[in-house]
């Protein structure tokens, strides 16, 4: 560890300290979940188009078959966890806050089968261009497992060239040690994934940041770097406690110092973010031919009798994964998926998907739920802990009052809705809930804009094209007019000469008087 | 000559007049080099119009109408797809009281599209011919279809229709349209709480 300097850390604003209630899972291990009865996997995904489903109720398939295709860049392929019976393919609750419903594909996974992820792509060729290399990614349907979950294949060919890559392993949301479990127990795959994903990217340096709470998983890592370090210099950044220590561009602005501008990417400033189970991921991806099936969930919680980090299928149901953690249910338990802070509530029937990181079930009614919000004192506390370095009640007045272009002017769309403001509100105001129907409502009248700017441009080009249409009959008729008239003339003409060469035909039999001249 | 010119307020006269002069013809040669084109205000209506192109305001279609109302010939509460929204849009723009909408024009309805049932269709083309947005792609004694996308749900090609094979159905409210909405008003707080003490 002689060769590591201690990486400088730049002071970022805001942030909290919050009780981190995680003791009670991040000493256990992982534990691989029971096959479930049922798994639902939902074709609506967080991007991209509608999936175009590859398989019929009824029809057997193999762990790791494809079962949906996407139809455009940014979709991402649902494939089989394990070999099971497509039970149908039907409307199922989704883990969203409203409980909307949404088609899944239902499998029914075959008994005597373990649940052990096989491998199922061909191995990887040992030199393989980086388009090889993105292109199994894809195909894998690896995506972002920390934050929203967007395609790593399209993270990973970002425009910007980039120096840095920096593996989030901050986790600072309470009760969650997924991120913590994984570090701890796979510490080689995920250097040997960021390996990859620095090559695939030109990045030439390497930071694993982890939050102060985590030693353990510090020492682990750094073991590791010590007995086989990596082609790219790489270090362990430990970071101060602090939510939301994690969020993307409050964690390069800390190990990096650069600001990455308002509405941009860190891409922008050379640096890449990446959640580490990602790079578990797709180093088994690459390297084994293993796709993400399965993903690591903290189940915790009051009621829940065995805590821990469960290795659990994509498309188990919460229920299910609840009940082999023993939780007890009653009527009024909330169970969030993700965090405390950022999580949301969700359906019990809902499965998890590849970015559920926690399940949490909560007894007692949360604080904001217990009380009442009250008034806006104008404490400031809110601007003092956010790490956007917003005005969080300047923006709670403009969504409250639907003043978007102020809300949008005082940098909304900076807001990672991370809490952190509505945590220490003393009014209990729940302000990220205010900026979320904000910026759902602006974004839907920007859709709506641009709906209607295309249906006047239609309708202006149809408007031209039937002017132009009208205009050149118009033409055409004229010059038909004008085609009769003349020949009309012409006749007029022709029936004069004819006459005087009639009449002085006559003449030249009578010749008494000398033709008259044409009146024309 | 040259004394008038080492007079002061001559030279001042002077000066300033030339200053004037240069920047009038300035002014006037950029005011025929840059002026807007058209009305920029029917543009600034027209933009908040949905551009439905319906014509249930009463003109033949959208941009008329804000020529109408930039004119002052129209209340602003004639259209019926752009809604309470759209009228307070208009009143904002005006400075105007908005108005309720005018239930002559119609009312506010959930947004549609047209479908043509195709095995119906005659090919007669006359919807085509009443789209204003062309979104119906068709042939003469062939079937037509209605490009979804592009239907802005004007309700203007049900009529032509001489076997009635077109028909209005509600556009689909995707999962993805679902939204966060703002927290009920818990106790309808308005003021800041110091104000509210002051205020009692
Ligand atoms: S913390 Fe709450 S009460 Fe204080 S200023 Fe912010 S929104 Fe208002
Ligand atoms: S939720 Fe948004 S406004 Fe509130 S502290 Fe976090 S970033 Fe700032
Ligand atoms: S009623 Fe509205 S949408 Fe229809 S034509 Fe008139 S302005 Fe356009
Ligand atoms: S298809 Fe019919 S309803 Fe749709 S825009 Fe065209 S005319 Fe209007």
């Amino acid at each position: 560890m002689g060769t590591q300097r201690a990486h400088a850390l730049s002071p970022v604003p805001g942030g909290v300290r919050l009780p981190m209630h995680k003791e009670r899972t991040r000493d256990l291990g992982i534990i691989t979940a029971p096959l479930p009865k049922r798994l639902l996997l939902p074709l609506k995904a967080p991007f991209g188009a509608e999936l175009a489903v590859r398989v019929q109720a009824g029809e057997q398939v193999v762990q790791g078959q494809l079962l949906a295709a996407p139809t455009d860049a940014v979709g991402i392929p649902i494939h089989a966890p394990v070999a099971a019976t497509v039970l149908e393919i039907a409307p199922h609750p989704l883990p969203h806050p409203a409980a909307l419903h949404g088609s899944c594909i239902v499998l029914v996974p075959l008994p005597n089968v373990t649940t052990q992820i096989e491998a199922t792509l061909p191995p990887c060729p040992p030199v393989s261009s980086k388009q090889v290399l993105l292109e199994r990614i894809r195909s894998a349907g690896v995506s972002g497992m920390g934050g929203a979950g967007f395609p790593s294949a399209l993270k990973l060919s970002p425009r910007h060239p980039i120096q840095t890559l920096i593996l989030n392993g901050i986790e600072c949301e309470p009760y969650i040690t997924a991120d913590e479990a994984l570090m701890r127990e796979r510490p080689t795959e995920i250097i040997a994934g960021a390996e990859l994903v620095a090559h695939l990217l030109g990045a030439n340096e390497i930071l694993i940041a982890i939050e102060g709470n985590k030693p353990e998983a510090a020492d682990i890592l750094r073991t590791v770097l010590d007995t086989s370090p990596p082609k790219v210099p790489t270090q362990v950044v430990v970071t101060p406690t602090r939510y939301p220590a994690g969020g993307e561009k409050q964690l390069v602005q800390e190990l990096t110092g650069r600001e990455v501008p308002s509405g941009g990417l860190p891409s922008e400033v050379g640096v890449a973010c990446q959640n580490v189970a990602t790079m578990a991921a797709i180093y088994r991806a690459v390297c084994l031919g293993q796709l993400p099936l399965s993903r690591i969930v903290t189940v915790t919680g009051v009621a829940v009798a065995q805590p821990a980090n469960y290795e659990v299928l994509i498309g188990t149901p919460i229920s299910t994964l609840l009940a082999v953690a023993g939780a007890q249910l009653k009527d009024d338990c909330r169970i969030v998926a993700g965090g405390p802070m950022m999580g949301v509530s969700v359906p019990i029937e809902a499965p998890v998907i590849k970015t559920t990181n926690g399940v949490l079930l909560s007894m007692e009614p949360s604080a904001e739920q217990a009380m009442e919000p009250m008034a806006c004192i104008r404490c400031g506390y809110c601007a003092e802990v956010c790490p956007a370095t917003l005005l969080p009640q300047q923006l709670y007045w403009f969504a409250r009052s639907q003043e978007h272009e102020k809300a949008e002017q005082h940098h909304l769309f900076d807001c990672i809705e991370c809490g952190a403001c509505a945590y220490v509100c003393p009014s209990r105001i729940p302000l990220v809930q205010y900026y979320r129907a904000a910026k759902a409502e602006i974004r839907r009248q920007q859709r709506e804009k641009s709906l209607s700017d295309r249906a006047r441009d239609r309708f202006e080009v149809r408007q031209q094209r039937e002017q132009q249409r009208l205009a050149e009959q118009e033409e055409r008729r004229r010059q038909r007019r004008e085609k009769t008239r003349t020949t009309a003339a012409n006749s007029e003409r022709d029936a004069i000469v004819k006459a005087a060469v009639e009449r002085v035909r006559q003449g030249e039999d009578s010749t008494d008087k000398p033709p008259p001249p044409p009146s024309t | 000559m040259n004394a008038a010119l080492n007079d002061p307020v001559v030279l001042a006269v002077l000066v300033l007049g030339g200053l004037g002069l240069f920047f009038g013809i300035l002014l006037g040669i950029s005011a025929v080099l840059f002026r807007p084109k058209g009305n920029p205000l029917v543009e600034q209506i027209n933009d908040i119009l949905p551009q439905t192109q319906c014509g249930q305001c009463g003109f033949p279609g959208c941009r008329p109408y804000a020529e109408a109302i930039a004119a002052g010939e129209a209340q602003i509460n004639r259209c019926p797809p752009g809604g309470a929204q759209g009228i307070t849009q208009l009143a904002d723009l005006l400075d105007v009281e908005p108005l309720p909408l005018n239930a002559e024009h119609g009312t506010e309805a959930p947004p549609t599209v047209a479908y043509i049932r195709e095995d119906e269709c005659i090919g007669c083309t006359k919807c085509i011919q009443a789209c204003p947005v062309d979104a119906i792609l068709g042939a003469a004694r062939l079937m037509h279809t209605i490009i979804a996308d592009e239907c802005t749900g004007c309700d203007l090609c049900v009529d032509p229709c001489p076997v009635n094979c077109i028909e209005m159905v509600l556009r689909d409210q995707p999962t993805d349209n679902w939204q966060w909405t703002l927290p009920a008003a818990p106790n309808a707080v308005t003021l800041i709480a110091t104000d509210a003490e002051r205020v009692d």
